[in-house]
């Protein structure tokens, strides 16, 4: 039995507004790599991803991040999503600047345990370079049985945009 | 070496996504350690990867000093093309910088100064290396020395569109005898 499968790859041919994951298999953890950007139309986005089709504001997240000179540390509470990727580029980058990240899901078929994710990716030489490591929580015991990612902005991703998500089998 | 179970041939037999590519054992004269795609369809060709992941641990001769940044150069571009963003702390201050230059840094390892034997562990993430897009990644690395060191993450980027074909890594000096780095493809999934 392989220890690493991948499950599904989202390679986008046309902008689009999100992308969903809805056949996770049977796996003992998840891992989505990314590569991504989007059209938001002033610099920076957020990746957010969503549980179960649940959009309301059960969500909260913690990082830490590098951003030129300045570091630093920030959380939220009440959010609609965790976020799979922080600050990427965006229209105002350099067309051919994507930014990437892995995102790891563990434990997601449990049903009494709330999902904790964790997450660290970046992009450098866009014009606001980003280096972050996050967690992220949905406040819901129930089994992730699928994910929507999606820009945190109402942006589209752009074209080119790549998910991948893969399936870690336990012994 | 024999193929792993999952390869038969040169052909992949299960949904195995990360296939094993490549072991260094530097020797302490080579520099820097490249990693060349086959480009003949058979598993070590690097067109049939979504992304790369380097597994090093690593510690470097470089002289007079305790840490050394270590960086890559993609098919042996040589040019001001690497930009990188680095994130790390020393066990007292966490401290961000970014710069760019002809060597992709995204790693620290300890050198000829630092601890006997203290070597350094990192994991590089490279992202979608057949595109035609600039080519990103994300790396993490801990480069203890027992009482002084660094943890950290960086992302570096590219500014060239072409595929990867070849991968170096470039050691401040040279990587000591003892390093270790092991190159692996993972594979998508497409699916209608």
């Amino acid at each position: 039995m392989a220890a690493i499968e991948a499950i599904a790859t989202t390679y986008l041919e046309a902008d689009a507004a999100s992308v969903t994951f809805s056949s996770l298999g049977s796996y003992e953890h998840l891992q989505i790599r990314l590569s991504w950007r989007t059209t938001r139309a002033s610099a920076l986005e957020r990746c957010l991803m969503q549980f179960n089709g649940d959009t309301g504001t059960n969500y909260s997240q913690h990082r830490m991040h590098g951003s030129g000179t300045t570091e630093g540390s920030s959380g939220n509470i009440s959010q609609t999503g965790v976020f799979a990727a922080y600050w990427g580029p965006t229209s105002v980058d350099d067309a051919t600047m994507y930014g990437s990240a892995v995102c790891d899901i563990l434990d997601y078929r449990n049903g009494s345990k709330n999902t904790t994710t964790m997450a660290s990716g970046g992009t450098a030489g866009m014009g606001t370079p980003y280096v972050t490591f996050q967690s992220g929580l949905w406040d819901n015991v129930a089994a992730v049985t699928s994910i929507v990612l999606l820009p945190g902005s109402g942006s589209d991703f752009t074209r080119g945009s790549e998910f991948t998500l893969y399936g870690l089998n336990s012994s | 070496m024999a193929d792993p179970a999952y390869i038969v041939d040169g052909v992949l037999t299960d949904g195995e996504a990360w296939v094993a590519l490549g072991t260094a054992a530097p020797d302490g004269s080579t520099n820097p350690i490249t990693f060349t795609s086959t480009d003949d369809g058979q598993v070590g060709d690097f067109s049939q990867y979504m992304d790369l992941v380097l597994v090093l641990y690593c510690r470097d001769v470089v002289a007079a000093t305790d840490h050394v940044n270590t960086g890559l150069r993609y098919n042996g571009d040589s040019g001001s093309n690497y930009f990188f963003q680095r994130f790390y702390g020393d066990g007292t201050t966490a401290t961000a910088t970014n710069s760019s230059g002809s060597v992709g840094y995204c790693m620290i390892f300890p050198a000829n100064t630092a601890t006997a034997n203290a070597f350094g562990a990192a994991v590089v993430h490279i992202f979608d290396i057949n595109s035609g897009k600039y080519k990103s990644c994300v790396s993490h690395y801990a480069a203890d020395r027992d009482g002084a060191g660094y943890v950290g993450m960086d992302t570096m980027t590219w500014k060239n569109q072409a595929a990867i074909t070849s991968v170096g890594v470039n050691a401040g000096n040279y990587f000591a005898s003892g390093s270790r780095i092991d190159l692996f493809g993972v594979l998508p999934r497409m699916v209608a």
